[in-house]
């Protein structure tokens, strides 16, 4: 054998290893991490309120203003409709933002990042008929957990 | 047991600092961060080497060759002047001085001009040495010593070869001898001498050299261990029939010398360096170390063309440890391009936040990584003043030799990245003697690229001054050497 095949295998083994090592440790670390908040996070989910309204009750702007001014803290209105996304941020009653787009592929950061909310953001792409893969990150913009629910026409999250 | 130590310490120093960018960067994904990461990377591993090589040859312990104490047999030995244009008529004269009976002299002739030709005639009848001259310079200095190989090589159990500068104190070959002629040695095949320079009466040679002892203490540390090469081509002996046998030097090669060592460890044959002192002369003027510094590059890179399966992994290593030290000369001058382009171009070309981009890029060098390899790059000077202390090299001289060293490093930036990328590129090699050399255009244009190179920086560090004092501060010991090292230069060269 060529003494630079060993020349090559020996750099890429130092930068492999340089790289490996590093990105070992960091998802260890970010695991162990996540894995504390998801914990904290699904025993509140657990607790959460979770209303699923058909689409007349979501149209019903009067009904829907009242359940949300109802909620003391975060609540999340997603509407899932025809491969495109509405989602109505909230907190204690109050609009934050509204988001509405097509369903995209992977996960874009949001903008909505509240420091005084419970749960920041939720992603919706499409998992399979029926289904949706809810995302949750923290304040840190790292990501908490997955969640896949049932899809009804509406779905209201209630977070306390 | 030592050359897992060894390369398991260069990758963990390494890791670390890759770790530790890593963690600064994010896994910065854009052109300049894996850019960056390529030139950190390059400059992280050559630094893990040199700690490494340094700790390893204060820890560990000298073993030396056994010899004789008095010589029982006078063995025929035959020196071999190699010459190409650059005779020393000192040098040569001074070879008939040994105390030994039994010995002749021959100079191998590749020379070109008719004038060198002559003297080389005038001296060798008044010395009565025996010229051996040959049609071509096919395979260059390895050619040259398989000739008289195939000529002579019957009638001597030994022969030194001698570089056209090399001096020799008048028992050199008994010294020698005592350490071939010992019976535990037998597998020693080649014994390289401890090379020290005899023109240090001259500036450049003199500050350049001051650090020689430190490598000669290194070297015969690490190459005990195979973890460095033991042989240099030059103030060496060799056993005739074993290089007869092993089929003379390669030719392929333009390093012959450390290809014949790879050669010659394959065969399970050993080179040890000795403890006896030879001498030969530091280049000159810094335009003849330049051109040497680009050969050497080149030709170490050469031999990674080698091919064998039976080399031990100790060689292995210290052929990549070489070709990397050269290798990583292109990435120093990426990393200085990076480091203006970054000023400018961060993120995006915008001329408006050209003033936020230069302080982006400035703050390069600000960063815990940078401070980490500053911090080693330090480490290494001291560990290297240590040595200096210890080995009664002054204190002042050691430093002179560093800030002078660095300006001379700056200014090869250029010429050296430049010859390994066109040797990289077109794969071609010629050996040209140094001191047989005229500047030929391509040489002005490197010093014109480095001149350029030279003003930005000062322009940088005018702007770092009034901006960032902190950072000049930091980086004053790599700066101050190479916005002075025009000066530095100018007086090398008169």
């Amino acid at each position: 054998m060529k003494l630079y095949y060993y020349f090559f295998i020996f750099i890429i083994l130092s930068v492999t290893i340089s790289i490996s090592i590093f990105l070992i440790a960091g998802e260890f670390k970010k695991e162990k991490q996540l894995l504390n908040e998801y914990n904290i996070l699904i025993k509140k989910i657990q607790k959460a309120k979770r209303l699923n309204l058909n689409k007349d009750e979501f149209n019903d702007k009067i009904k829907l203003e009242k359940i949300i001014k109802e909620q003391p803290k975060l609540c999340i209105i997603v509407n899932i409709d025809l491969g495109e996304k509405k989602i109505y941020y909230y907190n204690s009653g109050s609009l934050i933002a509204t988001e509405s787009s097509k369903f995209g592929k992977g996960i874009k950061q949001r903008e909505y990042f509240r420091s005084d909310s419970t749960v920041f953001a939720i992603t919706y792409p499409i998992y399979e008929e029926n289904f949706a893969l809810v995302t949750y990150y923290n304040t840190n913009k790292q990501k908490l957990g997955e969640e896949k629910v049932i899809i009804p026409p509406y779905l209201i999250y209630v977070l306390y | 047991m030592v050359i897992f130590i060894y390369t398991t310490f260069v990758l963990l120093l390494h890791t670390i600092v890759s770790a530790l960018w890593l963690k600064w960067t994010e896994l910065n994904l854009s052109i300049f961060g894996v850019l960056f990461f390529i030139v950190i990377q390059g400059i992280s591993l050559q630094l893990s080497f040199s700690i490494c090589e340094l700790l390893l040859s204060i820890f560990l312990p000298l073993k030396g060759l056994s010899y004789l104490n008095e010589l029982n047999a006078t063995p025929n030995i035959a020196i071999l002047y190699t010459v190409c244009d650059d005779l020393d008529k000192d040098a040569l004269s001074e070879l008939s001085r040994q105390d030994y009976i039994n010995y002749k002299i021959f100079v191998l002739d590749d020379s070109e001009r008719y004038e060198t030709k002559q003297k080389i005639n005038e001296l060798a009848e008044y010395y009565n040495f025996t010229i051996v001259r040959r049609k071509s310079r096919s395979g260059y200095k390895a050619g040259n010593l398989n000739n008289w190989l195939k000529l002579y090589s019957k009638n001597f159990d030994y022969f030194i070869v001698a570089d056209s500068d090399s001096k020799f104190f008048s028992s050199f070959i008994r010294d020698m001898l005592k350490y071939g002629e010992h019976p535990s040695n037998y597998n020693v095949i080649v014994f390289q001498s401890k090379l020290l320079y005899w023109n240090t009466n001259m500036y450049y040679p003199k500050v350049m050299s001051t650090i020689q002892p430190i490598s000669n203490f290194c070297i015969e540390k690490l190459s005990q261990n195979d973890l460095i090469y033991s042989l240099y081509g030059r103030n060496s002996m060799y056993r005739t029939a074993k290089i007869f046998e092993v089929g003379g030097f390669p030719e392929d090669y333009i390093a012959e010398d450390f290809a014949l060592q790879l050669r010659l460890r394959e065969k399970g044959y050993l080179c040890r360096i000795v403890n006896i002192v030879s001498y030969e002369a530091y280049p000159a003027i810094l335009k003849y170390n330049r051109k040497r510094m680009q050969r050497w590059a080149c030709q170490t890179i050469q031999l990674l063309k080698y091919q064998s399966k039976r080399i031990p992994l100790p060689l292995i290593i210290a052929s990549i440890r070489n070709a990397h030290y050269y290798l990583v000369w292109p990435f120093y001058l990426l990393g200085l391009c990076l480091f203006f382009a970054s000023s400018l171009l961060y993120g995006e070309f915008n001329l408006g936040k050209m003033f936020n981009n230069f302080v982006i890029g400035i703050n390069f060098l600000f960063h815990p990584v940078a401070i980490f390899l500053i911090g080693i790059f330090l480490f290494q000077i001291i560990i290297r003043a240590y040595l200096a202390l210890k080995l009664k090299i002054p204190l002042m001289s050691y430093l002179k030799h560093c800030l002078y060293s660095m300006a001379e490093g700056f200014y090869l930036i250029v010429p050296v990245s430049f010859s390994i990328i066109h040797y990289l590129i077109f794969t071609k090699l010629e050996f040209n003697p140094t001191q047989s050399i005229v500047l030929s255009k391509k040489d002005r244009a490197y010093n014109s690229l480095w001149l350029i190179i030279f003003y930005i920086l000062w322009f940088f560090t005018i702007l770092t001054v009034i901006i960032m004092p902190i950072n000049f501060i930091l980086n004053s010991f790599w700066l101050i050497p190479a916005l002075l090292s025009p000066i530095l230069l100018w007086r090398f060269d008169h």
